[in-house]
């Protein structure tokens, strides 16, 4: 189909400034949809990529997350004889009854947090495979020494090879660092679980995790509500220890980044409807002015025989244009985000969560799909006016 | 009534520079306008007829030379001082009829009034007035697309004369009309003229037209080429 | 100065649409920004407000550790102190463990909490002996009451976690608090209740999560505050003594640089909109050359002209920034995210001034133009 395209491209140019700051307008709305988006990547990535599936944590039932849970000691004996617990080559159980609590710190630049604090026992670091020491050393079983996770490093006081953190009225001494892959335990400093459960004055764990033998079923377990009836090895336990759930580590963790990421989703949503509304404006006000503005021009089309239909498309196509550059610029914008480290306390467990920014194919994705969007609604009622127009009425407009 | 005249232009250049090319459009240009006449300036397309105009309504400034209206050179004042004096002094009717299309009949009327210190009811008054001189009373509230050629450039002319103003300048006020609306259009110039003393500028290309005036002016090339009484 | 008004409102009318865009896209990002600066003003206001006269000792550990309850008796003891109270986080289930029913609920002791935190609640004597006399009571906030739809006589169950056993209790008070520093979405039962609950279930017992003092002598605070953490400094209680205005300013420290960040979100916002309204303004000065053009022949000044071209944009601006001030100021008192979002004439005047920096901005560039504009030039372009 003919569509008088060189001409609608010309146009884009000949009107400068309306096109500059449109094209600004949709660049801007369309960055900070992608700079939300990128901090909702970079969080939910981080959880959802936190644990293992064939890890199985038992919390209790009324539990929503690890530090509102309590297991005793007793309970633990019991948990550990399980026989759905998996055996390393040596052939020991790869089970760890944890404690986690938030410890108060100071932020680097100012303002206190909860981090989180991890007592973990010998098998902790071999159920969470993914996990290396990538700087100094582990902390040695029984000594006042504790790992971090590497996105607590330099952002939180103390926290660096060689650093000391306060726990209770000692000095604890952090002998290294730990990546995760960008997982929640990179925001976690792990030391040693009996030691940490005498400081706590504590005669409890919080959580008990374990590798899964293959072929295990959970069993259902109560969805939120702890009044529904338990099935499996989750009725099991429950019968012996009182109401408890076992969940895969990796659901507890995307569980988890429910509620923080829920907050950034709905300020994506809300920030990115709201000002596509800008942007829509100034496109519909650039190309109704554009339409008008041509009038005469678009009776010349029509009568050197163009059909309206082309004239349609020529307009549409000029705005989806004009859109999509936007868009690039826009993601051009938030590019520089990405990679960018920053934490904030998840208000679900009251603990500093860390994550960075991440602008991915996906973040992208939404981006020129809204910039699309608003290139084909805030072109559509423009170019059905100049599709409109009557080679007449062009003519006799002054 | 003085010894001067109301217009001189004494001595004019206007000299155009586009680019590094220079259009000397008037040279030395020397002309008269007594007051209560109605001149007609006519001459080919582009030889600075318009551009007389603009000086005698101060919304152009002469390169040399002076223009000098009741005595009181124009070149002199700023911006902000030669708006005001247009204000009080000129009225201007353009080819295009130039109304804006946003207001009615009236509200244009209105517009020059406002910058008078006349008081509310009596500024609605004298637009009233100007608007049944030029016999469209009826149409106060249209808009000026509700009105065609002929009663735009009445319109216009109500605008102009709403103010009293000293001279009337018109720019080929009946070019784009037809030769029943021009002869109503130049009917009601004259009738000004006679009744009220109006001192009128009118550039035309029509002959017939020029018959109103009681002077023709003919210019060519920025010179006056002859004039005759008509 | 002579400014042709009715044309003013003459064009902003004929050109509905766009003026309709122009003022709806001042109305979004002002509401944007009304509504982040509410959030923002929110947490510094529940700082601000908190008493710099009570004291807060909590667990220098974690939010998470506890203090022992007898630590209350020795306390009370100090000089200084006029009156003790305390209160531990119950945690628990309501419902269900999602974010709607993520409140706050506590066991206190009732006397002594009515002794130092009273004054800062509305609630009928009445009320407060009716909650002290029924151990299974509990009062709770008004917006608590509202989002939970409960009311006077309902019953309360949660199912605890962090201390075993389900609490049931009957709503005997509806509070609401005088300051923004104490929020209306909490619940208060007896802490013997919940402990004696705890204690037979085989839980944890007799301890709180902070105590709160009462001072005889605000000047006394820094000092007595640092006698009780060198107190406990070397035993297994550290503790951490604030005001409560530094304890109530550490809650809001935990949102890290999340409000910056979305202060810079808000700048950008305001941006893009001075691009729509600077566009605006652009595509009517280009519409109107030869009116202006006609307005200056007629005697208007270039001053008042370029006026006209700056007041248009800033009743446009004014009127969506007006508009979605009064929307964010209906919000004032509203939680959200944990905040009571909070709209003080300061806020209005600041979104007021930044619509009326837009229109202004947007308003230059063609007023400039349009200042320069030589008659001759504009009579010469026919639109
Ligand atoms: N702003 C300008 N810049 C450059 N040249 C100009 C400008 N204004 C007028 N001219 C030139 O000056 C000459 C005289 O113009 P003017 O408008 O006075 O002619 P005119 O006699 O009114 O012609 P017409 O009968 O066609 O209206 C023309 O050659 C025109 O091209
Ligand atoms: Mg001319």
């Amino acid at each position: 189909m003919p569509v008088p395209l060189r001409y609608n491209l010309r146009s884009l140019f000949y009107r400068k400034g309306a096109t500059f700051f449109t094209l600004i307008a949709v660049a801007l709305t369309v960055a900070v949809l992608a700079i939300l988006l990128a901090v909702g990547r970079g969080f939910e990535q981080s959880m959802s990529l936190s644990g293992r599936d064939d890890n199985l944590m038992v919390l209790r039932a009324s539990a929503s997350s690890e530090g509102e849970s309590v297991l005793s000691r007793e309970d633990v004996n019991t948990l550990s004889g399980l026989s759905q617990i998996a055996r390393n080559a040596a052939g020991e159980a790869l089970f760890a009854a944890e404690l986690y609590a938030g410890l108060a710190l100071e932020r680097t630049t100012g303002g206190s947090t909860n981090v989180p604090i991890r007592g973990v026992s010998a098998r902790s670091f071999e159920i969470r495979d993914q996990i290396k020491i990538v700087e100094g050393q582990m902390f040695r079983p029984g000594s006042r020494e504790v790992v971090i996770g590497k996105n607590l490093k330099d952002r939180i006081q103390g926290c660096r090879l060689g650093g000391v953190v306060k726990v209770s009225n000692e000095n604890w001494q952090v002998v290294g660092i730990l990546d995760a892959g960008d997982t929640a335990f990179d925001t976690e400093i792990w030391g040693d679980g009996e030691l940490l459960v005498q400081i706590f004055d504590r005669t409890f764990y919080n959580s008990f995790i374990f590798r899964a033998a293959p072929g295990t079923d959970p069993g259902l377990t109560p969805e939120k509500s702890p009044t529904k009836v338990a099935t499996g090895l989750v009725k099991y336990i429950s019968d012996r220890l009182g109401a408890v759930k076992i969940l895969s580590e990796k659901t507890y963790f995307v569980d988890q980044a429910g509620f923080l990421g829920g907050t950034l989703s709905a300020a994506a949503i809300f920030l990115t409807v709201l000002m596509s509304f800008g942007a829509l404006a100034g496109l519909f006000n650039t190309f109704l002015a554009a339409v008008s503005g041509r009038t005469r021009e678009i009776g010349a089309l029509l009568a050197i025989g163009y059909r309206p239909m082309h004239v349609f498309l020529g307009f549409l196509a000029e705005a989806v244009l004009l859109a999509l550059l936007g868009g690039l610029l826009g993601i051009l914008i938030a590019l520089p985000f990405n990679g960018i480290k920053t934490g904030t306390t998840n208000w679900g467990t009251f603990t500093e969560q860390a994550f960075s920014f991440r602008v991915d194919q996906s973040v992208i994705t939404s981006a020129i799909i809204l910039a699309l969007l608003v290139g084909l609604i805030g072109g559509v009622f423009p170019a059905l006016r100049a599709a409109r127009l009557k080679p007449v009425d062009t003519l006799r407009r002054g | 009534m003085s010894d001067h005249p109301l217009i001189r232009l004494a001595g004019v250049d206007r000299i155009y520079t586009r680019g590094n090319e220079e259009l000397h459009v008037l040279n030395g240009l020397d002309l008269d306008i007594q007051k209560g006449e109605f001149v007609a300036l006519m001459g080919p397309s582009g030889c600075g007829k318009s551009t007389i105009l603009n000086l005698m309504g101060a919304i152009d400034r002469p390169n040399a030379g002076q223009v000098l209206f009741d005595g009181e050179d124009l070149s002199e004042m700023n911006e902000a001082e030669r708006a005001s004096w247009r204000a009080r002094n000129v009225g201007f009717i353009f080819q295009a009829y130039n109304l804006m299309p946003v207001l009615t009949a009236v509200q244009n009327v209105l517009l020059p009034l406002q910058l008078t210190p006349l008081p509310r009811a009596k500024r609605r008054a004298q637009a009233e007035l100007a608007l049944q001189i030029v016999g469209l009373s009826e149409r106060m509230n249209h808009y000026p697309n509700q009105l065609s050629g002929g009663q735009e450039q009445r319109v216009a002319i109500a605008r102009a004369i709403a103010t009293d103003p000293r001279v009337l300048l018109a720019d080929e006020p009946t070019g784009d009309l037809d030769a029943k609306s021009a002869a109503a259009i130049l009917d009601l110039l004259q009738e000004l003229n006679r009744q009220n003393g109006q001192t009128i500028v009118m550039v035309t290309h029509d002959p017939k037209a020029a018959e109103r005036a009681h002077r023709v002016i003919q210019l060519d090339k920025g010179r006056v080429v002859g004039g005759h009484a008509a | 100065m002579n400014i042709p008004w009715r044309l003013v409102l003459a064009h902003t009318k004929r050109r509905w649409l766009r003026s309709t865009l122009t003022i709806v896209s001042v109305f979004m990002t002002i509401l944007i920004f009304g509504i982040l600066r509410s959030f923002i003003v929110g947490i510094e206001t529940s700082v601000a407000e908190a008493s710099s006269t009570r004291l807060v000792s909590a667990s220098a550990l974690s939010l998470f550790a506890h203090l022992p309850k007898r630590l209350e008796g020795e306390i009370a003891q100090l000089p200084g102190v006029e009156a003790v109270t305390h209160w531990t986080w119950f945690g628990g289930v309501y419902i269900d463990s999602s974010p709607d029913h993520l409140w706050g609920r506590f066991g206190v002791d009732v006397p002594s909490m009515r002794k130092v935190y009273g004054p800062d609640l509305i609630l009928d004597d009445e009320v407060w002996k009716r909650f002290e006399e029924n151990r299974t009571s509990c009062i709770i906030g008004a917006d608590l009451a509202k989002d939970e739809k409960l009311k006077l006589g309902d019953r309360v169950k949660i199912v605890g976690n962090l201390f075993p056993g389900t609490v049931d209790v009957e709503i005997v008070g509806i509070y609401q608090s005088k300051v923004r520093s104490f929020d209306q979405k909490t619940m208060f039962m007896h802490w013997d209740y919940m402990n004696e609950l705890s204690k037979s279930a085989g839980g944890r017992q007799d301890i709180v999560s902070t105590f709160t003092m009462l001072l005889k002598d605000p000047g006394q605070a820094g000092g007595l505050a640092k006698s009780i953490d060198t107190n406990y400094a070397s035993s297994s209680n550290r503790t951490l003594t604030q005001t409560e205005k530094m304890f109530q300013a550490q809650f809001a420290s935990m949102w890290g640089n999340l409000p910056l960040f979305f202060s810079i979100l808000g700048g950008i916002v305001i941006v893009a909109c001075l691009m729509v309204t600077a566009n605006t303004m652009m595509l009517n000065a280009r519409e109107r050359v030869q009116e202006v053009g006609i307005l200056k022949t007629l005697g208007f000044t270039p001053g008042s002209v370029s006026t006209m071209a700056l007041v248009e944009g800033l009743l446009l601006c004014l009127v969506g920034g007006a508009l979605a001030m009064a929307v964010v100021r209906s919000f004032d008192g509203k939680m959200m995210m944990f905040t009571i979002l909070t709209v003080p004439w300061r806020t209005i005047a600041e979104g007021l001034a930044i619509a009326a920096g837009l229109g202004l901005l947007s308003g230059f560039i063609p007023a400039l133009l349009t200042h320069k504009l030589t008659i001759l030039d504009a009579i010469r372009r026919r639109a």
